[in-house]
């Protein structure tokens, strides 16, 4: 069980399944700072993670922008970052938005945040719009939790039933706030924990492939929240096969792409 | 995580013996209370060692649970034990059930802070269902005033402790360092700053916050001196919580203050 940065022989696959460039929602209202993708590959290679998810973040505003940016930084970085779309459905071009950046420009998944950009869960049509194109694409969606009334857990099992054929990412895992987050996930098949602030759910509890480690850097230390999976590992509350699925192997399976290590 | 470089003081730690829950038919516990403090006891050790944490403030969660408490100090009494065992490193923070009346909430922490050795105050507003500045938490902070122990308390969206609550408890009693454990989480975390502003004794602690930007403009506009390393716990996750600190854009004396000596400076440590 190690790491270069935490020391020891294995330097198991990371991917961090939630990072931005730009900013990000928990950032963008503190600081006028922005965060580069040179900024965000250095500290990838600092904490030894191999690929990212990333996408872009921002005031609610910026999406289109964000948008850009992002995929400013997969052009760049194409081995290295998996783009994510972000977007509004209460946009009128959403659906062009979103065939553009999936089916033109190759990005994996899509983000909503229904906290930032105002739309509820199960209460917005558009929404079931994005998902059918999401299942024909075959794309997760990401989306924020923990923030009622807008997108807590009892909303992401009830909409994973609906449409069966979506792999739906719980940002944050509830962000520490809700207390239905393991209970709501075991409702379905196709709902997947990822685990910054929120924590760590134990996959054992969920079955394989659906606890995927992220950051939601730049918002929290990347090295703190990847240390939590080390440490629940050292401490054998994960398995090795548990903690190498978490640190990136299953969310490779959720993107079907091909695990690559650039980290020496 | 032995031998750490850093002096290390979690603010916020807890054991939970002795509650209603465990009272009930359905989850009876298999240990009698001197078993599970012995247990408990056990665990600190370990942990303490494990991770080279110099001193670590306790309470028991069964008195913030209990509606009646079943003895006189309703469960604050394990954690005298626990510190017993402990040599030291435990810093006793009590548990007052605000809902009893105030004569008898000064009398049981008089007895608490002269008897026992308690070396600070815990309160949960949210799980024991008060305001933080309610009039009924006066005589807590009364004799918290007198022997000068910090209160730390529970923050985040719960109506009963935001953190304008903290601030405004904290201006009526400037003599008492009021901690704001969590820092408002993830959910108040925009009223942080501005309650920081209105209250020199006001204080945060780290843990369950995760936005390394709010911390680190809390250092620099209060100074570190007003932020203590927390974990909640304690858990496995020390290495990975202490990681938060290490990467923050403040100076290593700050980081020093944070991880342990602001809070050697409140609980007067050696």
């Amino acid at each position: 069980m190690t790491h270069r940065f935490f020391g020891g022989e294995e330097n198991p696959f990371i991917l961090d399944a939630h990072t931005h460039i730009g900013a990000s929602y928990l950032t963008c209202y503190l600081t006028d700072k922005r965060w580069s993708v040179e900024d965000l590959i250095k500290e990838m290679d600092r904490c030894g993670v191999n690929m990212a998810c990333v996408s872009g973040g921002g005031l609610p505003h910026e999406i289109k922008k964000m948008n850009r940016m992002a995929l400013e930084a997969v052009r760049r970085y194409p081995d290295r970052l998996i783009g994510f779309v972000r977007l509004n459905p209460k946009f009128e071009d959403v659906l062009d938005d979103l065939d553009y950046y999936i089916r033109d420009q190759g990005f994996k998944g899509i983000k909503l945040h229904p906290n930032q950009d105002c739309f509820c869960l199960l209460k917005e049509p558009v929404l079931e719009l994005i998902y059918e194109r999401a299942a024909k694409y075959r794309v997760p969606v990401m989306i924020h939790s923990g923030t009622e009334p807008w997108s807590v857990a009892g909303q992401f099992a009830d909409q994973a039933e609906m449409f069966p054929e979506v792999t739906f990412i719980m940002a944050h895992s509830g962000l520490r706030n809700d207390k239905h987050v393991l209970e709501s996930a075991r409702r379905v098949k196709n709902l997947v924990l990822e685990t910054s602030i929120g924590g760590v759910v134990s996959p054992r509890s969920l079955g394989k492939d659906r606890v995927v480690y992220g950051s939601d850097w730049p918002t929290t230390s990347m090295r703190s929240e990847l240390q939590e999976v080390f440490d629940l590992w050292a401490s054998g509350r994960l398995t090795q096969d548990e903690a190498r699925d978490v640190l990136g192997m299953s969310m490779t399976k959720i993107l079907g792409i091909t695990p690559r290590r650039r980290i020496k | 995580m032995k031998a750490s470089k850093w002096f290390i003081v979690d603010a916020h730690q807890h054991i939970q013996i002795g509650s209603y829950i465990y009272a009930s038919k359905l989850e009876k516990p298999k240990l009698d209370f001197k078993q599970q403090i012995e247990m408990e006891a056990e665990r600190f050790r370990r942990w303490f060692e494990k991770y080279d944490v110099a001193y670590g403030a306790v309470s028991n969660i069964s008195p913030m649970v209990d509606r009646v408490w079943r003895s006189r100090h309703g469960g604050n009494e394990f954690v005298v034990e626990l510190a017993k065992r402990l040599g030291g490193r435990v810093l006793s923070m009590y548990v007052p059930n605000v809902f009893e009346p105030s004569d008898v909430v000064r009398e049981k922490m008089e007895e608490a802070v002269k008897i026992f050795g308690f070396r600070g105050v815990k309160l949960h507003p949210w799980v024991s269902a008060f305001p933080l500045n309610h009039p009924i938490v006066y005589p807590v902070f009364d004799v918290a005033a007198k022997y000068r122990l910090p209160v730390l308390s529970h923050s985040a969206r719960s109506e009963f402790c935001t953190p304008m609550l903290f601030a405004d408890i904290a201006l009526r009693y400037p003599e008492v360092p009021v901690i704001m454990g969590h820092m408002g989480k993830q959910h108040l975390h925009y009223d942080v700053l501005p309650a920081m502003r209105l209250a020199e004794n006001l204080y945060l602690e780290t843990s369950g916050s995760k936005i390394q930007i709010l911390l680190e403009r809390a250092v620099k506009e209060f100074g570190a001196e007003r932020v203590l390393f927390g974990t909640d716990g304690p858990h496995d996750l020390l290495p990975a919580y202490v990681a938060r600190i290490e990467d923050l854009n403040v100076s290593e004396e700050e980081k020093e203050l944070i991880l342990g000596k602001s809070a050697a400076k409140i609980f007067n440590l050696p």
